[in-house]
């Protein structure tokens, strides 16, 4: 009689469950996207409208923007299922709780990735990047919001109830790797050089980060039910 | 009658502060126990600590004669655990409530309908649940013990928040649920007319 | 592992015996490097900023490492005392890394014309702080003891995972932006007679480190088992 509930039907559940709610509120892929955009039009009203001088930059700052827009969007992402009890149910699985965690964390991407790389093609066009390194953008910006989205869950399930700010003193510092190798990437793009080298290091990051930071982040969480 | 559940010598501590001590109960399968105690007398943490979110626990908790650790997997199959937050999405309609629950629920579309028009929010199905009332909220809450059939039910405070006519439809869904041999472990502020064994905990249990 | 009380007790028998010791060692192997090392051929007298910059920066380093090893053991095994050392190293380690970018800063202004320098060496010494800062601000802002000492464990942890890729990227950042003349990472070749006083004032600040945290971790087990009888015993 008993109902037997597998790790498939969970990691479906959960999916299903998120991406369903995110749809409901459109404040979960909007948000991200028009702070992407509100700060990359604050550099050329504080840099002056140059076109060479913007589009020298423009790597920098859509990196920059695509970091703090990134980690802004995931900080939040365990508070609702906390306050509601939807976590406690993932502690009583009986499934490794680490890949309920990682799936959350894929969804939420799947959800704020997509609109924060339109928010980068706009940005890319209002800053006068030249066309030839958009392809480059996109590859490391791809790569890059996934680990900074695991990242940011961590620091979200360290500052569990508290302010935002706190996480992102604790993330920040841990994102330059994937900060630099992204621009590194675009910087390339720009000189024609080879670029390959530093896209393969970031998905080395994200390899590593997918396990190791979904456990880590496992345990941050375990630590608000005790 | 075999026993679903039993505890020996359970104690349960919060910073080095013992909440629950030596306690001893056994739940028989298809039977009922209601664990009764004021605000802050450990109900909840009772139930948490049978489910392991409980680090400081001693004493030895078996599930089917054996440690419920050795058998954790099974045992959490075979559990449906309702806690004070329901774990209901407030930007979901009632349906979809049922449909993603907390925990997978597997079963036909059909049997959600049915559960829903047992506890009465069968014409309530595609509305947002932000718009629904507590008791109404709380339903849904009841629906889910429906959908699918478990061994042991674990829900903290059941009562709460609900009319006469809520506490009747609790009382019936756990007599239907008991003669199909599923039992329960409920907690409340006081005793209900529910057929169970009593567990006092708190001031009043010493 | 012991006990608060009897580790307690181990602190407060040994810390006077290596407080005094730690500071005449530190005291002589700054004379030693301050007065009696020679004179760099190259930089003068400027150089000598070296006996304290770059032991600052290895215990900078270290103590990160340290509270890494002391997280994991807390995060595992569940030793209290190891989350207390974890707590006790944190500030300590970010005051060291703070001494070694002070004093990177003050070497670069006679050596090189500036006082900050996007060097590679600077720029993950100046990330390490902010590692520390995260740690610092996480065990200020979580009330209940234990809880922060094991939030700060998984971040120490996760940290020191990282640390070799933000170093690594760096390096790489730096050759991508050539744009920067200067460098610190040529130091000046050194005699055994400007190397050996280096070592001493490595060990030296090793020993301050250590008598600091000891003393911290005093004072954390006495803030935590205030209400005990061992400890009103032991201050009766």
């Amino acid at each position: 009689m008993n109902n037997r509930s597998n790790l498939t039907q969970w990691m479906l559940l959960i999916l299903k469950k998120d991406l369903l709610l995110s749809y409901r509120r459109a404040a979960t892929y909007m948000t991200p996207l028009i702070f992407f955009l509100i700060v990359v039009t604050l550099f050329p009203l504080a840099l002056g409208p140059d076109k060479s001088l913007l589009s020298t930059l423009s790597p920098a700052i859509i990196w920059v923007t695509a970091l703090l827009a990134s980690l802004l969007a995931v900080e939040s992402i365990f508070q609702e299922d906390y306050r509601d009890g939807t976590l406690d149910y993932f502690f009583i699985s009986g499934e490794p709780i680490f890949i309920l965690i990682f799936i959350k964390v894929l969804g939420h991407w799947m959800v704020t990735g997509v609109p924060l790389l339109i928010a980068a093609l706009l940005s890319s066009l209002i800053l006068f990047m030249s066309k030839d390194i958009i392809i480059s953008l996109f590859i490391s910006l791809f790569l890059g919001s996934f680990s900074l989205s695991l990242l940011g869950a961590l620091g979200g399930a360290l500052s569990l109830g508290r302010s935002a700010i706190l996480s992102a003193i604790i993330v920040l510092p841990l994102s330059v790797p994937i900060l630099l190798l992204g621009s590194a990437t675009v910087f390339s793009a720009i000189n024609y050089s080879d670029y390959s080298v530093y896209l393969f290091y970031m998905g080395a990051i994200l390899s590593l980060a997918i396990p190791g930071l979904s456990l880590a982040t496992v345990e941050a969480i375990k630590l608000n039910y005790e | 009658m075999s026993e679903l559940l039993k505890t020996k010598n359970l104690t349960c501590k919060r910073s080095e502060k013992i909440i629950i001590n030596n306690l001893n109960f056994a739940i028989p399968q298809g039977k009922n126990v209601e664990v009764i105690g004021s605000n802050g007398s450990g109900k909840t943490t009772l139930l948490r600590a049978l489910l392991g979110l409980v680090p400081e626990t001693e004493g030895e908790i078996l599930w089917h004669g054996k440690n419920i650790k050795q058998v954790e997997n099974n045992f959490y199959k075979s559990c449906f655990y309702q806690g004070h937050k329901l774990g209901i999405k407030k930007s979901l309609t009632v349906l979809e409530n049922l449909k993603h629950p907390n925990f997978p629920l597997i079963s036909k579309k059909e049997k959600l309908y049915s559960a829903a028009k047992k506890v009465g929010i069968s014409d309530l199905m595609h509305r947002v649940s932000s718009n629904l009332s507590v008791g109404q909220i709380k339903r849904i809450a009841l629906a889910r013990l429906l959908i699918c059939d478990f061994d042991l039910y674990l829900i903290d405070e059941p009562f709460t928040a609900l009319d006469n006519e809520g506490t009747d439809l609790i009382q019936s869904i756990i007599a239907e649920l008991n003669n199909r041999g599923s039992s329960f472990l409920v907690t409340g502020h006081r005793e209900s007319e529910l057929i169970s064994d009593k567990i006092y905990l708190g001031d009043t249990d010493e | 592992m012991g006990s608060s009380p009897s580790i307690f007790r181990f602190i407060s028998t040994i810390f006077p015996w290596l407080f005094f010791f730690s500071i005449l060692f530190l005291m002589g192997s700054l004379f030693w490097g301050l007065f009696l090392a020679p004179t760099d051929y190259k930089q003068g007298d400027a150089y000598r900023i070296i006996f304290i910059h770059v032991p600052s920066a290895i215990l900078g380093q270290s103590g990160y490492i340290f509270m890494a090893v002391f997280g994991f053991i807390c995060l595992v095994w569940r030793v209290k005392v190891a989350g207390m050392i974890v707590r006790s190293i944190a500030p300590v380690g970010a005051s060291f890394t703070l001494l070694a970018l002070v004093s990177g800063s003050i070497w670069g202004k006679p050596t090189w014309g500036t006082w900050w320098v996007w060097d590679a060496r600077l720029t993950s010494t100046l990330i390490l702080f902010f590692l520390y800062i995260a740690i610092i601000s996480l065990f200020s802002v979580i009330e209940s003891k234990q809880k922060a000492d094991r939030a700060g464990s998984i971040l120490a942890l996760v940290g020191v995972a990282i640390i070799p890729i933000i170093k690594k990227s760096v390096d790489w950042w730096q050759t991508l932006h050539q744009s920067s003349t200067f460098s610190l990472s040529s130091s000046p070749s050194m005699t055994a007679d400007m190397y050996l006083p280096l070592l001493s004032c490595v060990l030296a600040f090793y020993l301050i480190f250590l008598v600091i945290v000891l003393s911290r971790m005093k004072l954390e087990i006495v803030q935590r088992e205030r209400s005990t009888n061992w400890v009103k015993d032991f201050y009766s």
